[in-house]
């Protein structure tokens, strides 16, 4: 496949080139996968919200300014695309009335330890519940702040934060009971 | 492994793990979209058809040639009923003057007989019947001549009453002849067509008026047609 530079790729995305919008899909597509399979519960959500996003990208494209990398801009979008996606779901930033249930989905005698990688906890991130899994992916991992948060989301600062207290406790418990019983780690 | 790494939170190893993630796709296929994905992305961001589609180009270029040929057509009419109205004008203004001839041989030729009397004297619906009795007859002598003396009898018996025009006999021939007793009248003509020929037998030697100005209308006058006026 043949490599363009960004400004290459975005020049060639406003004239309408197909070349360059297919290297431009080829070139971000799986970065942003891994970033929505994340936000998303499952995989096929995960692609709606690829294919949204990448519509955002090509229809937004004159809007790039080339002041950062393009490939951070387009994270941006399928952020705010799988935000929007979220925002429309009914139980959005809700708790969970029943705690146990939720555990006993993740007690499991796997042996973490020889399995964690991104695609584990990945999986590990998508049995959340979606407000948890919204705010930790936003806050832990992308590095939002809790202003950011409370104004993508349109919630209260205290709102995002007991949303990311639950969700790392949630998330302690899976790997304290499947990961973390010899201790080699420590979580804080 | 994971197990050995070294990090101080929950959020830094999500973090570390997921953005240490090789660019490349993974062998097992979990972080590859499908192929729809792109194809969806494709057809949303395909061009959007701006120009016009086969059928409304030949719809449009059905609706000019009509429209033309309308155009034409009305405008053709138009100029024929121009050219056709001042022939008449002149028809109506001096006809009599300017055929003198025609008048001149008309009045030579004063009627004498029954047959040249104006056709407005003869009732055309008993001509009509009569005719075609005569015809019937014509064919048989013997009933000829029965219907001619009864014809003479009731001549006889009946008695010209004044002021009603003479009942005219047309025979095989096509002339027509006066029942006996009747006097036809040729000094005054009541038709107006044999007034204005008399009067145009005689209009012709007389002087000419000079023509007075009259400003010339335009022949082609545009007329717009029935439908267009709506």
């Amino acid at each position: 496949m043949q490599q363009f530079s960004d400004q290459e790729l975005v020049s060639g995305v406003l004239r309408g080139s197909q070349v360059h919008q297919t290297a431009l899909y080829r070139q971000f597509s799986t970065a942003m996968f891994r970033i929505l399979l994340r936000y998303a519960k499952d995989r096929a959500e995960a692609e709606d919200m690829l294919q949204d996003g990448f519509v955002r990208v090509f229809r937004d494209m004159a809007q790039f300014r080339g002041e950062g990398a393009l490939g951070g801009w387009i994270r941006r979008i399928m952020v705010n695309t799988a935000l929007s996606h979220l925002r429309k779901q009914r139980d959005f930033i809700k708790d969970v009335p029943d705690y146990s249930a939720f555990e006993s989905k993740f007690n499991t005698n796997e042996d973490f330890a020889s399995n964690l990688d991104a695609q584990t906890l990945l999986g590990y991130l998508q049995k959340l519940p979606l407000g948890y899994r919204t705010v930790f992916n936003l806050y832990g991992v992308e590095g939002y702040s809790h202003e950011e948060i409370s104004e993508q989301l349109g919630i209260s600062i205290g709102t995002s934060k007991s949303q990311l207290y639950k969700a790392r406790e949630y998330l302690k418990k899976m790997l304290d009971k499947s990961f973390l019983p010899s201790n080699k780690g420590t979580l804080k | 492994m994971a197990q050995h790494k070294e990090f101080e939170s929950l959020d830094e190893l999500f973090r570390k793990t997921f953005d240490s993630l090789p660019e490349t796709p993974s062998s097992s296929g979990w972080d590859v979209p499908s192929d729809k994905v792109w194809q969806h992305v494709q057809t949303q961001i395909a061009p959007p058809k701006t120009g016009w589609s086969t059928l409304s180009w030949s719809l449009v270029a059905s609706l000019g040639v009509a429209l033309v040929l309308g155009l034409y057509f009305s405008l053709r009419t138009t100029e024929s009923t121009a050219t056709q109205q001042p022939a008449t004008s002149v028809v109506t203004t001096a006809p009599l003057a300017a055929q003198p001839t025609q008048p001149e041989a008309s009045v030579a030729t004063v009627p004498t007989t029954i047959s040249e009397v104006p056709e407005t004297k003869v009732k055309p619906l008993e001509i009509s019947k009569k005719t075609t009795k005569n015809k019937s007859i014509a064919a048989k002598p013997e009933l000829a001549n029965q219907a001619s003396r009864l014809a003479n009898k009731q001549a006889q018996e009946s008695q010209p009453i004044p002021g009603i025009n003479p009942i005219i006999v047309v025979k095989n021939s096509g002339e027509a002849t006066l029942l006996p007793g009747i006097k036809a009248k040729t000094d005054d003509p009541q038709n107006t067509t044999e007034k204005l020929r008399q009067e145009g037998a005689v209009a012709w030697k007389k002087n000419l008026t000079p023509l007075t100005h009259k400003p010339i209308r335009s022949k082609t006058r545009v007329t717009l047609p029935s439908w267009m006026k709506k």
